[in-house]
């Protein structure tokens, strides 16, 4: 396999990234239907329960790595000066980062 | 009938206005283009717009009927609301009246090499085709280059610099395409761009408005098809 190079990239993981997100949101669906979990417990335990744990973190993934490439393709379209295009793709790394670490102690929590 | 039609000379107006023209047309006066041109008879030879063949093959009077994209030539009067408004393609840089400069649009069609390329030497008859392999450039081949598409594609009103918009796509892929052609690597190459490919969100206005009934949108697909299986 080639490197994969330039704008492919980009469009790839957002392509894979929907896809997986689909799944595991069609997966979570049908097992919540199957046995809803009742109260914060319940919900906790489902979560961080080993089958469910590592699926979950590759979804935050995914759906970090979709937000990324669609808001840097909606500043590559509509903020054209280059400092106020940094500026906005700084801000939403930033707050992408941020919702990284916040979900990082769902995920890695003991 | 009644028409509204844009109205500017760069340089000479200060703004755009819409001028209102009542047509008294005759009765063979049935497509588009023989009210403007009956307008440019009787009332107002000042009014610019292009033309050429009438008949919707060489793609001169691309033009936004009543907010749609299309050619006057084979549009028929019969089915437009009133009054008529008539604009310059949206996104391009007006000439005067509905002529727009196509310049740009032109620059970016040369861009992708629009011949087929093969260093190797010619055969002493011609470079042959298996009618699968010409069955290829059917819904491609047919692109009359009349910009209808480029001009209802919001992702190139906003790029139209640097995004090179569905006509130009669609033209790419017709070259990518063809078992003739040898530089299918260089063409995913040069495509492969943030910009020149990549912003087409696929929103699919430009098979929307295709007058020739073709489907940029996916030509378009199909380009980034090809260029995800030359990574496996």
């Amino acid at each position: 396999m080639k490197a994969i190079p330039g704008a492919l990239s980009a469009w790839l993981a957002q392509r894979l990234s929907a896809l997986y997100m689909l799944l595991f949101m069609l997966y979570a669906l049908g097992a919540w239907l199957l046995a809803r979990p009742e109260g914060y417990g319940a919900w906790r335990a489902w979560m961080l329960a080993a089958p469910i744990r590592i699926p979950l973190a590759l979804f935050f993934a995914a759906l970090l790595v979709h937000a990324w490439v669609g808001l840097r393709d909606v500043i590559f379209d509509y903020v054209h000066p280059m400092a106020l295009r940094l500026a906005a793709l700084g801000v939403v790394a930033t707050a992408l980062a941020l919702t990284a670490i916040g979900l990082a102690p769902l995920v890695l929590a003991p | 009938m009644r028409f509204l039609v844009y109205r500017f000379v760069p340089g000479a107006d200060t703004r755009p206005r819409m001028q209102r023209y009542d047509v008294a047309l005759e009765p063979h006066d049935r497509m588009l283009l023989d009210a403007l041109e009956r307008i440019h008879a009787t009332q107002d030879d000042s009014l610019a717009f292009r033309r050429s063949c009438r008949e919707g093959v060489c793609g001169s009077d691309g033009m936004n009927i009543n907010g749609r994209n299309g050619l006057a030539c084979i549009t028929l009067l019969a089915g437009l609301r009133e009054p008529v408004e008539l604009r310059p393609l949206p996104g391009f840089p007006v000439v005067r009246d509905l002529v727009v400069d196509m310049t740009r649009f032109f620059e970016q069609y040369r861009s992708i090499k629009p011949y087929v390329i093969d260093d190797e030497p010619p055969p002493e008859r011609e470079r042959l085709q298996s009618p699968e392999e010409r069955a290829q450039l059917d819904g491609l081949y047919e692109c009359i280059l009349c910009a209808c598409c480029s001009g209802f594609c919001p992702s190139y009103w906003w790029n139209p610099d640097r995004f090179l918009g569905p006509a130009t796509l669609l033209q790419a892929l017709r070259f990518i395409a063809d078992s003739r052609d040898r530089a299918t690597g260089e063409r995913l190459e040069q495509l492969d761009d943030a910009y020149r490919l990549f912003r087409c969100r696929g929103i699919m206005n430009c098979t929307e408005v295709c007058p020739k009934n073709l489907n940029p949108a996916h030509a378009i697909e199909m380009i980034k098809l090809r260029m995800t299986k030359t990574l496996v």
